[in-house]
């Protein structure tokens, strides 16, 4: 008896003790934002990375190409990690700071709190891009294609869940 | 009749009074209107700099941001702090000890949308053979105008390209996976053979294709002095200038591989104090260099090759340094490493016997780093391995040896 007691008393602990589980996200869409002057209008996903990843600091037009992106407490910001850095946070801070370090990159990317304010930013400088979700495009910008594809288009690249790492070797 | 003159008088004079005060009132209306479209522009531009500020504040430690107009100027400090124990000893030393690695201030500021300007500067404490100090070294100062992707001229003193470690970490230990730099990228006073610091003018750029990205680097630099220890940063022993040329390559769709191929031509001058070295040495060196950043596993691993051609003995020396170093990160906390590191010398090369880096060495090196902070790191590790050593009589015998070194190490 007192051996079945201990039993309740155990699993009732594990139960306990299980942390509830956080209600999944739905899955998010984003959208690269560009000057309307900016005459790219397409790109791969490779080329992306590459200006997000300040490799590439001037569009061809000779503009340069400054970063804003989303604060890093949002969703845009962790499915752009999944999606484009393809590392976490903490590593891309000191990926940051090895670059700036190294004197390959003059600045490090801003951080915008909003939407709004990421469409300010790109409004104001025709080299900006920002990333922001799609459903949060605000007026007076370009709306970059990736890999041939637009925003709601079948097989746009820019699409994932927030809080789902992907973990890859 | 006068009275009334007098008052038609009064009533014209107060009347024109009038005019002349609506006058005024105009013109201080207008007046006050463009006073307060000016106070308009400058609470926008004030507000605009607040939402410039806004935008960038976020990074790693202080992320003292400064932002001027077109100037963004950036500070950033390094420092890293520890204890070591080796045996044998440093001479006149004992076996443990705890020291001071130095302070690392580092400082760059972009200009519009070309110009840049970098400045690293450290304090640092040298080990001497009887007693240590604190010295103040300026190990980069350079203005760069960068035209576009495909080129930047850069003028001043930098870390030279030929050591792929030297181009990624600097003096930033925060930024190394591990507490010890490799033999290839020891400083020139710190038993390295390999020039790190050069002063000059260097031309480097990257060219993007659909394979991937091709990246070349130029340097035209003062080159070594007599001695190995020398770093020539303020002048120049001779005429012959050094020439670092070198191109890398990073294939599209991988996670960043870069694979880098350097040559270094030099031409280094006597040594006038020593008759072993009455003629300048012609050096080539030429390096290999592979880094890989997964995101769980990194790989770095360098190898360079170099070719004294000695006129005063009329002898050539072939040498050889490099190591390989994994990391894999368990998370973003956690990252065992290993590094096997070789230096492997032809004896008898009067550039660097004299200061004993004509002797071998190779070590193995194993440890942990621990980013318990997003910008502040411990890491242990263990080195073991074998050099030779040169006693008094100059005759040279292998000596293993051992060492355990804790380090913290951080970024503000």
């Amino acid at each position: 008896m007192a051996y079945r007691a201990l039993l309740l008393l155990c699993c009732t602990a594990l139960a306990a003790a299980r942390p509830e589980e956080a209600p999944k996200k739905e899955p998010l869409e984003l959208a690269v934002i560009v000057h309307p002057k900016n005459p790219v209008t397409k790109v791969t996903l490779a080329e992306l990375r590459a200006y997000l990843k300040v490799e590439r600091e001037y569009w061809p037009d000779k503009k340069r190409c400054d970063v804003y992106l989303p604060q890093s407490n949002t969703d845009e910001y962790d499915v752009l990690l999944q999606k484009v850095y393809r590392m976490s946070h903490k590593k891309l801070q000191k990926y940051w700071v090895r670059r700036l370090f190294s004197g390959e990159i003059s600045a490090k990317p801003s951080y915008v709190p909003s939407a709004k304010a990421a469409g300010e930013q790109v409004a104001r400088g025709e080299g900006a891009i920002s990333v922001v979700a799609a459903k949060d495009v605000p007026k007076g910008v370009s709306v970059l294609m990736i890999d041939g594809k637009k925003p709601g288009e079948a097989g746009y690249p820019l699409v994932g869940t927030p809080g789902e790492a992907e973990q890859e070797p | 009749m006068a009275g009334r003159t007098l008052l038609l008088l009064l009533a014209v004079a107060a009347f024109a009074a009038a005019e002349d005060d609506g006058a005024r009132m105009d013109a201080l209306e207008k007046e006050n209107a463009e006073l307060r479209q000016r106070v308009d522009n400058l609470e926008g531009a004030q507000q605009q700099t607040s939402k410039d500020v806004e935008a960038a504040i976020e990074g790693l430690g202080l992320n003292l941001v400064v932002k001027r107009g077109n100037v963004w100027g950036i500070f950033q400090l390094f420092g890293d702090t520890g204890l070591n124990y080796a045996s044998p000893s440093l001479p006149n030393r004992g076996e443990a000890f705890f020291f001071d690695g130095g302070i690392d201030l580092f400082f760059t500021a972009r200009v519009g949308d070309h110009f840049q300007v970098l400045s690293e500067t450290v304090f640092l404490s040298t080990v001497g053979t009887t007693t240590d100090a604190s010295k103040f070294d300026q190990e980069r100062l350079w203005g760069a105008w960068k035209f576009s992707d495909l080129l930047q001229l850069k003028l001043g003193l930098e870390h030279g390209p030929i050591s792929r470690w030297n181009n990624l970490y600097h003096h930033g230990k925060w930024l190394e996976l591990t507490i010890t730099r490799p033999f290839i990228a020891r400083f020139e006073g710190d038993g390295g053979i390999i020039p790190m610091h050069e002063a000059g003018v260097e031309a480097r750029g990257a060219v993007p294709f659909a394979k991937g990205r091709l990246t070349y680097v130029f340097f035209l630099s003062n080159g070594r002095g007599p001695q190995v220890t020398d770093v020539e940063e303020f002048s120049d022993h001779n005429d012959q200038k050094a020439i670092t040329a070198g191109l890398g390559f990073e294939p599209m769709g991988t996670h960043p591989l870069w694979i880098g191929l350097f040559v270094r031509w030099d031409e280094i001058p006597p040594n006038e104090v020593d008759p072993a070295r009455i003629h300048s040495i012609g050096q080539v060196i030429t390096s290999i260099q592979v880094d890989y950043r997964g995101e769980r596993i990194q790989i770095l691993s360098e190898f360079a090759f170099i070719t004294d051609d000695d006129r005063t003995s009329d002898q050539d020396y072939d040498h050889y340094t490099g190591y390989f170093q994994i990391g894999y990160s368990l998370n973003d906390e956690w990252t065992p490493y290993f590094r096997f590191d070789i230096r492997d010398m032809d004896a008898g090369d009067a550039y660097y016997s004299p200061v004993n880096r004509d002797l071998d060495v190779w070590e193995i090196v194993t440890g942990v780093r621990f980013d318990f902070l997003e910008n502040a790191a411990i890491k242990i590790e263990i080195g073991f391995g074998e050099r030779e050593q040169r006693d008094a009589a100059l005759v040279v015998s292998d000596k293993g040896y051992i060492r355990v070194g804790f380090q913290l190490s951080f970024v503000f």
